[in-house]
């Protein structure tokens, strides 16, 4: 039997960690995505100056 | 066994080398993570009832390996400070940083998880006690930590006060781990690191321990992704410092 103290102890442990999963994963997609953005940016502005 | 880890923390110094290696390792070990929690999760659901606790035991598999990551945790950014600020290794304050919010995570699940415990064990959601307190204590360490990188806007200076605030808190560590032993506290004893006859039945021992191991393996994923997030966002910063300066 589940009581409502080992609901709350699972669901509770799972949301934090799915939290911090969801914006770590966020943030190492917008990370790459930036560094490939300015390389992209760079390599366009040389080749306009040049 | 030490000159092997040296050679590898060598080796893998060079950012570059280094999200070569994270790259490879990324996806198994997210998937590892993942399978050993099902399992364990599993195999927790199916504990027997224990013969005083009930049905209640069954938080045990959520909340102690939680307060094992803890301790784990802040002793990973101890050493990586350490390895940062004596031996200078360039992806020390970067690991360091990265295990910062993982670890603080792990530590607040052990404290809801153990009040959720406490309520019907105890009668109470908390008491000032000697480990409750203290693992208080260390969450409010984690949550300087990461203020203090917050605070300082210059990268250098704030990695170095974080790395000195990191080893200074680590005088906690040990508080929390031996709070039960060398006062009279209302939290009950070490019950798995009596690895000569541990006070668990094999039912719930080996439950514990796959879920120990579990989290575990998602501290490491999350601290690797966090690490590649870090070592992305400084890349950026000196390429953007290199472009404004040219």
């Amino acid at each position: 039997m589940y009581t409502p103290y080992i609901v709350a102890s699972y669901a509770l442990t799972f949301i934090l960690l799915f939290i911090l999963a969801l914006a770590s994963l966020r943030g190492w997609v917008t990370a790459r995505r930036d560094v490939a953005a300015f390389t992209e940016t760079d390599a366009a502005d040389k080749t306009g100056a040049a | 066994m030490l000159k092997a880890l040296e050679n590898i923390s060598a080796i893998y110094a060079n950012p570059t080398r280094f999200m070569g290696l994270a790259q490879r390792l990324h996806k198994p070990l997210w998937a590892l993570a993942l399978l050993v929690l099902a399992y364990g999760l599993w195999r927790s659901l199916n504990v027997p009832d224990d013969y005083q606790q009930g049905a209640t035991v069954k938080i045990m598999f959520v909340h102690v390996p939680a307060a094992w990551m803890a301790l784990f945790g802040y002793s990973f950014i101890f050493f990586a400070s350490l390895s940062a600020l004596v031996f200078r290794h360039p992806l020390g304050h970067v690991a360091a940083r990265a295990a910062a919010p993982v670890g603080a995570t792990f530590t607040a699940i052990a404290l809801v998880t153990g009040s959720l415990w406490g309520q019907p064990m105890w009668g109470t959601w908390w008491v000032w006690d000697a480990r409750l307190t203290s693992v208080l204590v260390l969450f409010f360490a984690y949550l300087g930590y990461m203020a203090l990188w917050q605070a300082i806007d210059e990268p250098t200076r704030a990695a170095r006060a974080a790395a000195i605030l990191a080893i200074v808190g680590f005088i906690n560590v040990p508080i929390v781990k031996f709070s039960v032993d060398w006062w009279n506290t209302l939290h009950q004893p070490a019950s798995v690191s009596r690895l000569a006859r541990p006070a668990l039945h094999a039912d719930f021992l080996y439950p514990l321990l796959t879920m120990g191991v579990a989290f575990l393996l998602l501290f490491l994923a999350l601290t690797l992704t966090r690490m590649q997030m870090e070592v992305l966002r400084q890349k950026l910063r000196v390429r953007h410092l290199l472009k404004n300066g040219a």
